[in-house]
């Protein structure tokens, strides 16, 4: 029986602003095996990014704080795990590509600088490798997310790249080290449509040929259904279904997965989109019970009282819902 | 209940924005603070001839009696070696100041914002390049020292004093009208409003100009104070406020040789002083939290 | 490539130079038209009312007075070029030879000020930004208001009467005690002087007696400087891009001096070249506070005394030095900040 790369069992974490304790993250459980390639898709605001920073550990602590729940890498729990520790894993274990490659380099060192100074830190390279060896290992990961004539582009500065290219030189950057685990949050998103195929065609090319496993987070679903095994869908702070991505897709179970599907219009004709009614709730005052309720067509009296935990449909199928309660 | 009834009474935009302007105003205690202050100063400037306790300190008095006493129930800041009450003195000092300050900012702000108005809009031409060195001169040398030069070569007097300084502040705000302008010029409402044919004069008043208002009315609030401080070290060394007339400046300069001793004939005007500039830079603060946008 | 950049910053630096004096020319034409249109006669305010006539008209003819107004600017423009500023009023002596007297000290001055500031700014402003809304990062913003209000003669006089009066730890004036016996001049450098001929304590003298001058001058600019890196840090501490040092691995401490740092020192640099300003025009006053024997009391004097030709030649000065340090802000700015070349690059 192998153990999971990295598992998440019910993460609380919640946020303390001006108004009041925003409850973001209500329990989240997330399981990912070696080489699994996991889809995340949820509406804006649900918790995704929160989650991938909890992982990382880089969430901005005064404001947040995790008030629940563990998180195992390889069986350990990074969150009990001091800095140092940590840093290990950060360095060849876990590595994140954020949302916006442009805030993600800083303006004011070149992107040679840069990547050369993640080389220098992720283990990669041996005690007294010189100036020549990172800058050829920096080059090749240039090269490696498909970037010409690296030489050159090594000196040039953020402000002067466009804005694929900075998407590819996050890539390059996240890949630079040993890891087994990647999590991509919404690649190319803040690019156009051709650009952001060509970065996830990239980014699927890398993922198999070094065989990590990947989280892809996106909040369009057809994102997240070429290129997964195994999906999992994020509403208001939770999981609330995951299913082999085929199996999902074709099949959804829970309340909010049905609604999602039906509001990506079809080529094949049949009625225009629906849209789910309401909104999703505010994080200071979320509804008791399922956050989905208010919204929810199924809804039973339970649902108010009580959050439904994932009910196993079958091996790889669970679903956060009283519907399917045994 | 009654915000209701305030609501119905002025339901115009108008006091809207007012509203908001003084909630984002009044959220930091500090800057209402700066406000009572700044207020009090003028109300104390103002009445200075009615509430000061001793009128008769202010000019040529002499009551050796009285000198050199330590702050006591008769006389609250103590005398000076004249035996002049040193409150009235800081009262009348504050006047005076107050009005020069003024004064300078009555001269300098419209005329410089005026200037780089026309500066920015009429930008690349030899319009804007007259007036913009003509900045770079006056701005080659910090404020002070230039307004002292200028000083000293004139005759030392209120009158002079103040367009001393007037002749070099104006060129700050030329400066910082012209870089807001220019960077205006580009946007949309420009062009909109010069499409149907709006003369320059409408767009630079009407259009560019109150999108600057904020930045200006700050400025103008802090410069009140930066003046005050120009003012008294301009007087402190004898270039400025002449005696009898008390400045904060002279009054402290005149003081400085009877420390430690008699310590309050100095440190009443210097921590009124501070107390002045405070509030006046508190005020401006709160000014410039007025305009700001609430972030969502 | 790297040499045509190259090329265009010197090019850059060129045309500044080039600018700053002309610009130094207006000035000296405004300050040369004020000082020559005031009431009264400078040649008989300079000798008094007791000295006879012809000693006065001698004088008048040897400041040109006699001519019109254009013909006095360029004699004076003409000795200006040459470093001949003309013969002071009061000493008799060639300006330029006495401003070079007092310069140094007014430079050393400078230079601990400029240490105090950056040392002190840059240090409770970061301080204050990595505690932040901690009592450190409340005690740090009260100095830095404290600074930012108070101004710089008043704290010399307060500084003055508390620190070497009420509780005499550090002396009222000059610039070493009169009963040491000063170095032997090599930099004009007081406290490196002594250094260098390894006289202690000349230099232990000489450092106490720049304290209380120092603090007085730096303080308005450490506050202002204080406030606005903790401004920056703070902005940057929640950038993206530090959170995604940290997803790297990069150890802390490197990303405080490397990634933090670099961005955070642009804004504080950049209005270091106000401050110096400020520093400046305030130094007027806590030098003859403090009778410091400098530039800035050498000026104060001329301006009571109007002693017009040293008058115009320290403005100049002021003004030569002020756009001088004005550049190399903005080169070390440059430094710092590679985007705005860059931008200014690509619009080319």
């Amino acid at each position: 029986m192998q153990t999971p790369l990295l598992e998440i069992k019910d993460l609380y974490v919640h946020f303390k602003t001006f108004e009041g304790y925003l409850k973001v993250l209500d329990g989240v459980n997330l399981t990912v095996w070696p080489g699994e390639k996991v889809g995340l898709v949820g509406e804006a605001g649900c918790g995704k990014t929160t989650t991938m920073k909890s992982i990382m550990k880089i969430l901005a602590m005064p404001p947040a704080k995790i008030t629940g729940g563990r998180i195992l890498f390889k069986g350990k729990d990074i969150l009990k795990m001091s800095t140092p520790e940590f840093n290990q894993i950060r360095r060849s274990g876990i590595s994140m590509i954020f949302q916006d490659p442009t805030a993600a380099l800083n303006p004011v060192f070149s992107i040679g600088s840069q990547i050369k100074n993640v080389i220098k830190y992720s283990g990669v390279l041996r005690q007294n490798a010189g100036k020549g060896s990172i800058q050829d290992h920096a080059e090749k990961a240039l090269e490696n997310v498909m970037l010409q004539d690296p030489e050159r582009l090594l000196l040039n500065y953020p402000i002067q790249l466009s804005g694929g290219m900075r998407q590819r030189i996050c890539i390059a950057m996240a890949l630079v080290s040993n890891l087994e685990l990647l999590l991509a949050d919404e690649p190319g998103t803040s690019l156009d449509v051709t650009i952001k195929d060509q970065i996830l065609r990239l980014l699927d090319e890398l993922v198999r040929e070094r065989g990590v496993s990947i989280i892809l987070i996106s909040h369009a679903l057809g994102t997240v259904k070429n290129i997964t095994d195994t999906t999992y869908v994020m509403y208001a702070g939770s999981m609330v279904e995951t299913a082999r991505t085929e199996k999902l897709f074709s099949e959804p179970l829970h309340p909010y997965t049905r609604g999602l599907m039906d509001t990506v219009p079809k080529l094949t004709g049949g009625e225009l989109p629906h849209e789910i009614p309401g909104h999703i709730p505010r994080y200071i005052d979320p509804p008791p019970g399922c956050r989905f309720n208010p919204r929810c067509e199924h809804i039973m009296p339970i649902c108010r009282e009580k959050k439904p935990p994932f009910f196993e449909v079958d091996d790889t199928n669970k679903v956060a819902c009283w519907l399917f309660q045994k | 209940m009654r915000q209701g009834i305030i609501n119905k009474l002025h339901s115009s935009k108008k006091w809207e924005s007012v509203q908001r302007g003084w909630y984002n105003f009044s959220r930091n205690n500090l800057s209402v603070l700066g406000l009572v202050i700044v207020l009090s100063i003028i109300l104390i400037a103002i009445l200075a001839p009615v509430i000061s306790p001793h009128p008769e300190s202010v000019g040529r008095y002499v009551n050796f009696e009285a000198a050199k006493q330590a702050p006591n129930a008769k006389y609250w800041f103590g005398t000076d070696i004249f035996g002049r009450d040193i409150l009235t003195r800081t009262i009348f000092a504050f006047r005076y100041s107050l009005f020069m300050a003024v004064m300078v900012i009555i001269m300098a702000a419209p005329l410089g914002v005026t200037l780089g108005l026309i500066a920015g809009y009429f930008q690349g031409t030899k319009i804007d390049s007259i007036i913009m060195r003509s900045t770079d001169i006056f701005l080659a040398v910090p404020p002070l020292i230039l307004a002292m030069a200028i000083c000293s070569v004139l005759v030392p007097s209120l009158g002079n004093t103040i367009l001393a300084i007037g002749a070099l502040w104006w060129t700050w705000y030329t400066r910082m009208v012209y870089s807001m302008v220019t960077s205006l010029r580009g946007e949309f409402f420009v062009y909109a409003a010069e499409l149907p044919g709006a003369s320059n004069l409408h767009i630079l008043f009407k259009e560019i100009l109150p999108n600057c208002l904020s930045e200006i009315l700050t400025k103008m609030t802090l410069d009140v104070g930066a003046v005050v401080m120009i003012g008294s070290s301009l007087s402190f060394v004898g270039l400025g406020a002449q005696p009898p007339t008390s400045d904060l400046g002279n009054m402290i300069a005149d003081a400085t040789q009877y420390l430690p001793d008699q310590w309050w004939m100095a440190i009443f005007p210097g921590v009124s002083l501070m107390i002045a500039v405070m509030a006046f830079n508190l005020l401006g603060d709160g000014i410039r939290d007025m305009y700001q946008v609430e972030e969502a | 490539m790297k040499i045509s950049r190259l090329n265009r910053q010197i090019t850059d630096i060129l045309r500044r130079l080039v600018y700053s004096i002309l610009v130094l020319l207006g000035l000296s034409l405004v300050i040369f038209i004020i000082s020559r249109i005031m009431p009264g006669d400078p040649a008989r305010m300079a000798l008094g009312p007791r000295a006879p006539e012809e000693v006065v008209q001698r004088l008048r003819v040897e400041m040109h007075l006699d001519k019109t107004i254009p013909v006095q600017y360029l004699h004076w423009l003409k000795g200006a070029v040459q470093g001949d500023f003309g013969k002071s009023l009061r000493s008799e002596r060639p300006v330029m030879e006495d401003i070079m007297n007092v310069f140094p000290a007014t430079l050393e001055l400078a230079f601990y000020i400029l240490i105090f500031m950056s040392i002190f700014g840059f240090g409770i402003g970061t301080l204050s930004a990595r505690y932040r809304d901690t009592w450190v990062d409340n005690l740090g913003r009260i100095i830095s208001y404290l600074g930012m209000i108070t101004p710089p003669f008043v704290f010399a006089l307060l500084g003055m009467m508390v620190f070497a009066y009420f509780i005499p730890i550090l002396p009222p004036m000059g610039r070493i005690s009169p009963d040491i016996v000063a170095p032997v001049k090599i930099t004009g450098f007081l406290t490196v002087d002594a250094l260098i001929q390894g006289n202690f304590t000349a230099f232990f003298s000489a450092l106490r007696h720049l304290i209380l001058p120092t603090i007085s001058l730096g303080l308005v600019g450490m506050a202002e400087e204080s406030r606005i890196v903790r401004g920056s840090v703070c902005n940057n501490m929640d950038q993206d891009y530090i959170a995604a040092a940290r997803s790297y691995g990069i150890p802390e401490r490197i990303i405080t001096f490397r990634d933090l740092l670099k961005p955070s020192l642009i804004p504080g640099v950049s209005i270091l070249g106000l401050e110096f300003a400020t520093v400046m025009a305030n130094a007027l006053l806590v030098e003859l506070i403090f009778n410091w024997p400098g530039f800035a009391r050498y000026t104060m004097k001329a301006m009571l005394g109007k002693d017009l030709n040293a008058i115009s030649a320290a403005v100049l000065l002021v003004g030569v030095v002020f756009i001088f340090s004005n550049i190399l802000v903005d080169i070390a700015v440059n430094i710092l900040d590679p985007r705005i070349k860059l931008i200014r690059e690509r619009e080319e």
